[in-house]
């Protein structure tokens, strides 16, 4: 059972889940339209379920005795590995290079190369209007310098503010929520060296009642579970290191996963591809069917493609992918891309031609 | 705007005299014969036109072969160095062949053929000169590539691998459609 044991949060999305949920019900019609219906209206209870939740995760948070057992076992599996002899600000920018860069959070489509790094204002356009990314610089006003390793840990697993507004799941905290204590805090670090820009956060340009954060805890009851990703100890040391990347830091699913109709991930079609991909992007079917997805490809060839961005076929890519690889994968460690590749051709090949343009 | 009726109408409402009927005839039989003549005619304009859709065709699948080569190209490279081939000299050879097809891509794509199977961009034709400067850029990069590898120095030969990559695509970013928009994809 390769997926025994994975407890990645479910739904959430780059690309404004809630948004895919109305373009589904442009096309499935009054059924989408009345669980949207059915959502608005689980979000009447939110406000107290959601208390309910953060205070439940506080409590997880808290309560420590499995999560300091899970930290040891990573510190020592970490050691075990080597990298015991690195600092946290090398340990963070690795888990920075294994999302993929944060490059949602740098302005490239709007300011091009000279974008100020991770200092937001990226345009997320969505049906319902648009959300802007923040401002992840140590900037203490505008940025996230002023905030404690436990607000950050708290944003990343739980999609929470430090003041317990809920985030917009267009920040895909669905799928770092899988991360480890010890990863999320040495990620801190590592973004606290870089330089602070003040950017002040612009709010969304989106039409009530999706510019209100209470509805995203409506969202989360249907679409979002807090949870580690747990090792499998049926399986080596590579392929856990490669579903940890995958499914937390690399969020692949993200994107390469359709939406279900309340926008959250669908699992029965786990990494086969989605036509309606952030900012309009066609995400490829990444299982390893021969015809549909990446079957052919081999571990060099997606090692390769991961640090090169070049096909077995030599066509380079585009789009946000292009990004991700040349702010983020291409810097990981071979054996980082290795269980990466490992971990995706071990998936259920699924067939799912996953064509754009219509 | 005056409140009258077309011509053809109110003459009707006159009815036609012996006149207008003899001359209506006349005319009539004046538009078959042009009718006539017009559709030998435009046998003329219907073969130029098929002839010159199949030789737009024509252009978009050379414009595609001489593409496919570059990318056979790259693949190659890749697939000596991502399994490690032992093929000596055979990335700078590759290279080099990169280097010589960018002297073929101005003549293939200066024909103006955006329509069809093709995912070139129209902004080829309407920015010529910035899209001859990325064919400059990438004959850059592969020549780099060409002298990395037939150095010693293999940190140098990947380098050069990347910044040859990072030609293509940003070129294939101004004037080649994203895969959402690609025909292949409709």
């Amino acid at each position: 059972m390769k997926r025994a044991g994975v407890h990645v949060g479910v739904g959430g999305g780059v690309a404004v889940p809630i948004a895919r949920l109305v373009g589904l019900a442009g096309r499935v019609g009054p059924a989408a339209l009345v669980a949207l219906a059915g959502l608005l209206a689980a979000t009447s209870a939110a406000p107290a379920v959601a208390s309910e939740r953060s205070a439940s995760s506080d409590v997880r948070l808290a309560q420590s005795d499995e999560a300091a057992r899970h930290v040891a076992e990573e510190i020592a599996r970490a050691k075990a590995a080597g990298f015991g002899r690195t600092t946290p600000l090398e340990r963070g920018r690795r888990i920075f290079h294994a999302t993929g860069g944060c490059t949602c959070h740098t302005n490239f489509p709007g300011e091009g190369d000279g974008a100020p790094p991770l200092a937001g204002g990226r345009a997320l356009e969505t049906p319902f209007g648009v959300y802007y990314s923040t401002n992840i610089t140590p900037d203490r006003e505008t940025g996230i310098g002023g905030w404690q390793t436990g607000d950050f840990v708290r944003a990343m697993r739980e999609g929470l503010s430090p003041s317990g507004e809920h985030y917009f799941p267009v920040f895909p905290y669905t799928s770092f929520t899988g991360l480890s204590d010890a990863d999320l805090a040495d990620l801190k670090a590592y973004l606290d060296s870089l330089p602070a820009v003040r950017r002040a956060n612009r709010a969304p340009e989106a039409w009530p009642p999706f510019s209100w954060r209470f509805v995203i805890a409506g969202w989360k009851v249907l679409n979002f579970t807090s949870a580690r990703i747990e090792s499998d100890p049926a399986r080596d040391a590579a392929w856990n290191r490669g579903r940890y990347l995958v499914e937390a830091a690399a969020h692949c699913g993200e994107c390469h996963t359709p939406r279900t109709s309340s926008g959250g991930l669908d699992r029965t079609m786990w990494l086969a591809g989605s036509k309606d991909g952030p900012e309009g992007e066609l995400a490829p079917n990444i299982t390893p069917d021969e015809k549909t997805g990446i079957g052919e490809w081999s571990i060099n060839d997606l090692v390769w493609y991961l640090e090169t961005g070049l096909k077995p076929d030599g066509d380079d890519t585009q789009g946000l992918m292009s990004e991700v690889i040349r702010h983020g994968y291409a810097n990981l460690s071979r054996e980082d891309r290795e269980a990466i590749a490992g971990y995706l051709l071990s998936q259920p090949p699924i067939a799912n031609r996953v064509r754009g343009g219509d | 705007m005056p409140n009258r009726a077309p011509s053809f109408i109110r003459s009707r409402s006159h009815g036609p005299s012996a006149a207008r009927r003899a001359g209506f005839v006349r005319i009539a039989g004046a538009a078959l014969v042009v009718a006539g003549l017009a559709s030998i005619a435009s046998l003329v304009p219907n073969a130029a036109q098929a002839q010159s859709a199949a030789g737009e065709q024509a252009v978009i699948e050379y414009r595609q072969l001489v593409m496919g080569a570059v990318g056979s190209n790259m693949g190659a490279i890749g697939g000596i160095l991502k399994n490690q081939l032992a093929l000596p000299g055979a990335i700078a050879i590759h290279a080099q062949q990169m280097a010589d097809s960018a002297k073929l891509m101005g003549p293939a794509f200066k024909q103006k053929v955006s329509a069809g199977k093709t995912d070139a961009k129209p902004e080829i034709w309407s920015d010529w000169a910035k899209f001859e400067k990325a064919i400059a850029d990438y004959e850059k990069a592969a020549s780099g590539l060409a002298a990395a590898a037939r150095g010693s120095d293999p940190a140098a030969t990947g380098a050069a691998v990347k910044a040859l990559g990072e030609s293509c695509g940003g070129c294939h970013e101004s004037f080649r459609k994203p895969k959402e928009q690609s025909y292949k994809n409709r």
